[in-house]
Parts: structure tokens; sequence; C-alpha cells
């Protein structure tokens, strides 16, 4: 009997495998599809690459004052060499450094403490399910007939498109809404609720709105999808709004956990989210077996995954109670100006605290105005008489960056006189936390620079 | 071939005042686990006051 089996090589699975030869054991690594998983293959890297490269022809036609977009295949192209330098410095080489034993094939549990590959039985005493997340494809009527695109397809077109309606309206939705537009193609984005990325603060949403809107992006919201129709070459989408036509459907309206291996047969459950049940130290209700990454259905982000495969890993084999901290978890969407989150949102802090908030304009901030990227905001969320800092919600160029500040405020529930008290470098983009700190006590634009 | 738009937008509105919504005015409640859009949080109270007596 093996130590330790660990199922999914994405991140978490990875992560997983490191940490636990870390700690003497070497571990079976059973994976299908792509080494690397999502994020590297269809996922983080060739987004954000592609959304890089439109980014540096936005900044010349500021410069230049003249419209000008990326080479539309060239873009792609880019983007598989990344994808594919990635993938071997981060995966395939990574693997060679590591004691494993890895099995290519699907793993489906027989029983408590044994899956199939391959009709190969293999059984080990611990097991992590890293096995990640599929799109979800809504039940529209005429969709499948239609045809349409997923991330995946998005990432790697076939065909030139001048036109796009994405369905659905958070972070892919976003990221791909602005991606294409960027290579000049003409995009609608129709969104069932009443904001796009309705779980960041409704300023952050509203502004995301105005920006892709801007950008000539047209967006429906409150639009509920009827029918999908086939035209020629081209595809309707109907709505109660009215209809959109185009030439590609994206279907951007999140992804679901893949847990399609036989749990049952293992004793394991899912939860109300459709993903593998776990408790704070991530065991499932099985107890050998534990789970990390996308497949336990909360937010699904690379980051977060990798931390959940090493905590899974050292609570499995050394039987710790290792917890990770999520209300400091941040999240970012990399349109530009990104959009980044950290802890709770006002309506979510309002629940359980007596607090206070507060919203600092990017105009207001020196280096915003330095390189010309005023557009945005930062909210602070706080409990109102410990002054701790319970969220912090951003929209401006360099969020991503900016997020990792709050984030460790949060983690080290920090309070807003802690980040006043810690001298910020000066002209930056970070010192927006700052500022927005500050304007608890004052208004901050009637002050001059660095005053503290 | 480009874009043939046939749908409408539709601005956000508070729901309680009638009043556009946007980055300087906006506030958000979840009443009865539905999210509702404000202009601020007296006009949430409002609303959430006339929804109770309506129940």
């Amino acid at each position: 009997m093996k130590d330790l089996a660990i199922i999914g090589y994405g991140a978490a699975g990875f992560s997983a495998l490191i940490r636990a030869n870390e700690l003497g054991i070497k571990p079976v690594l059973i994976g299908k599809g792509e080494i690397g998983g999502t994020c590297v293959n269809v996922g983080c890297v060739p987004s954000k690459k592609v959304l890089w490269i439109g980014g540096v022809y936005n900044y010349a036609k500021k410069a230049c004052g003249e419209g000008c977009y990326p080479d539309f295949f060239n873009a792609f192209i880019k983007k598989e060499e990344t994808v594919k330098q990635l993938k071997k410095a981060k995966y395939e080489d990574v693997l060679s450094y590591y004691d494993v034993e890895l099995i290519n094939g699907e793993a489906h549990f027989v029983s408590p403490f044994g899956v199939k590959v391959n009709n190969k039985l293999i059984e080990a005493k611990k097991y992590i399910i890293a096995t990640g997340s599929s799109p979800i494809i809504p039940e529209i009527k005429g969709l499948r007939e239609a045809g349409f695109w997923t991330n995946v397809e998005a990432l790697s077109p076939r065909k030139k498109v001048e036109s796009l309606i994405i369905i659905g309206g958070r972070a892919l939705a976003l990221e791909f809404a602005q991606m294409y537009r960027r290579l000049g193609v003409e995009v609608a984005l129709i969104q069932r609720s009443p904001l796009l990325i309705p779980n960041y603060e409704p300023e952050v949403s509203l502004k995301a709105r105005e920006i892709l809107e801007r950008e000539g992006i047209y967006v429906i919201t409150r639009a509920e999808v009827k029918e999908v129709l086939r035209k020629g070459e081209t595809k309707i989408v109907k709505t109660n709004k009215g209809d959109i036509e185009g030439e590609e459907i994206l279907i951007a309206t999140g992804r679901k956990p893949n847990t399609d291996i036989g749990l049952e047969k293992a004793g394991v459950e899912l939860n109300e989210r459709g993903g593998i049940k776990v408790n704070e130290e991530l065991r499932t209700t099985n107890e050998n077996i534990f789970a990390a990454g996308d497949v336990i259905g909360g937010p699904m982000l690379e980051s977060l995954a990798g931390k959940e495969g090493s905590v899974a890993c050292e609570n499995a084999i050394k039987g710790t109670h290792k917890k990770i901290d999520f209300l400091s978890v941040p999240q970012v969407i990399f349109t530009q100006p990104n959009i980044a989150k950290v802890g709770l949102t006002q309506e979510e802090a309002e629940a359980n605290y007596e607090i206070s908030s507060r919203i600092v304009y990017m105009k207001d901030i020196a280096k915003a105005n330095i390189i010309e990227e005023t557009e945005g905001l930062i909210k602070m969320v706080i409990e109102r008489n410990t002054k701790k800092i319970l969220g912090v919600n951003i929209i401006s160029e360099h969020a991503s960056e900016i997020i990792n500040e709050a984030s460790l405020a949060i983690k080290l529930r920090a309070t807003i006189d802690d980040i006043i008290d810690t001298v910020h470098v000066f002209p930056t983009m970070s010192e927006s936390l700052k500022m927005v700190s500050l304007s608890f006590y004052r208004d901050i634009t009637k002050m001059s620079c660095c005053v503290d | 071939m480009k874009l043939r738009i046939n749908a409408k937008k539709e601005e956000l509105r508070c729901e309680n005042c009638g009043i556009a919504l946007s980055t300087y005015n906006i506030y958000k409640r979840k009443i009865n686990g539905v999210e509702h859009y404000f202009c601020c949080s007296h006009c949430a109270d409002e609303y959430e006051a006339s929804a109770i007596r309506c129940c």
C-alpha cells in the first residue's frame, strides 16, 4: 500500500507533491489531460498573456493617439509560446526534481482506500483529491445545436471573429470581454444580475462597467437568455431585453468542481456547492481522504489551490491541524485597470460587525496622476471600534499588486493605524491603501503630498 | 460580421427613490436573501420597512 496518492496534477496536486517530498514521502501522482491543469494551460497564464498584449497596444494607442490593435492570430501564437515555456519550467521540469511515481490516467475510487487507473488497482493510506473544475454550460434552448466557445476555445481560436457575445458577468467574462475588444473584436456582454461582478463592492462593479463600456463593449444587465439560434455563419442570442447577433458565443457562467471519480465508493460526500465537502483542515467525510483546490467548490483561485494542496498534504501526512485564513485570501480580475478584493464587502461585514467604510478615488492619488491612470477607486471597510481592517476592494492600475499589502494587513488583523504608521514609498499606487486608511480621520483631498 | 444589437440597456436606479445610481451613491443590501440597490442606507431602511409591512 502506498503512503500517499494525489489525484490531479494542477496547482493543488503539484503543491501537495512538493510538500510530500519535503516531509519524506514519495507520493503517487495520478493525472489526466495536460500536465499543469487549468491555470497554465487554459486559465491564468494564457489569459493574462493575451490581456497583456492588448494592454501594450492600448498604451501605444494612448501615446500615439491612434487606434491600433495587435495581429489577432499572432497574439495567440505568443500566448502559446508562453504556455509551453511555463508548463515546461513550472511543471514538466519540476517533476524531475522530485521523487514521485507518475501515472497518466483517470482515477476512480473502488473502495475507501483504493482507486482504479487504467484498470490497475492502486491502494494508498492517504489521498489528496485535486481534480480541479470545468466550465458550467447552462441549459439554454438551442445553445448546444448552435455551438459555443468556453475559455478553452477562446484561448485558442481556430477562426478570426469580428464579433463575440459573452454570456456571464463575472471575472472570466470581464477578462475575455476586454481581451477580445483589445484584439479589435466587437464584444457584447450579457449578465443576469443587475450588476457585473456582484461579489465585489457595488461602486467597483459600476466603475468596471463604465470602463468596459467606454472601450466599446456593449453591456446588458438583468438579462435572461431565452434561446440561441444559428443563422448561417452567425448566432443570435435572444434575451428578455432583446436580441444580439454575432459571430461567436462565449459561455462564461462559472465553473463546476470535477467530482465524477466514484466518490460514493470512498464515502466522500459533496457540499451544497457541488464540491467535495471538507472541514477546516481540508479533510473530507472519509478521514483518510483530503481535498484541495477548485474541486472543493469555493473560490477558484490558483494561489489558493496551491496553499490548500500544501496544507492538505501536511495534515494528511503529519496529522497536524493546519487551517487556511480564508478572510485574507485576495482575488484579482486582470482587466486594465485591475479589479481586486480581499476580506469582506461592506454588505457582508454589516451582517456581523459595527462598521465604517471609506472610498478614495484614484484621481486623488499622486502616482495615478503621474502615470495618467486616474480611473478607479479603493474602498476599505473596518470594524468601527477596533479599527481593524475587514475588507478592501480596488479598481485601479496595478491593483493586483496593491491588494497583497491589504491581504497581509487582514492576515495580521491589522488596524488602519498600523497602515498609517507604516511609511509608504512616494509616489506609488500602493499609497492608495494608506490614503484610504487616513480618510477615516481626515479629508485626504485637502492634503499635500506625504502628509502623515 | 459586426454585432447586430436589438437589446435595451437598463440604467441602475435606487429601488426606493428612483434616483440613478453611480459610484458616488450606490448602496447594496440583501433583503430576504435578494440583493437590492439603493442610493443610501436610509432608502434601504425605508424599502426594508415597507417590505416587512407588505409581508
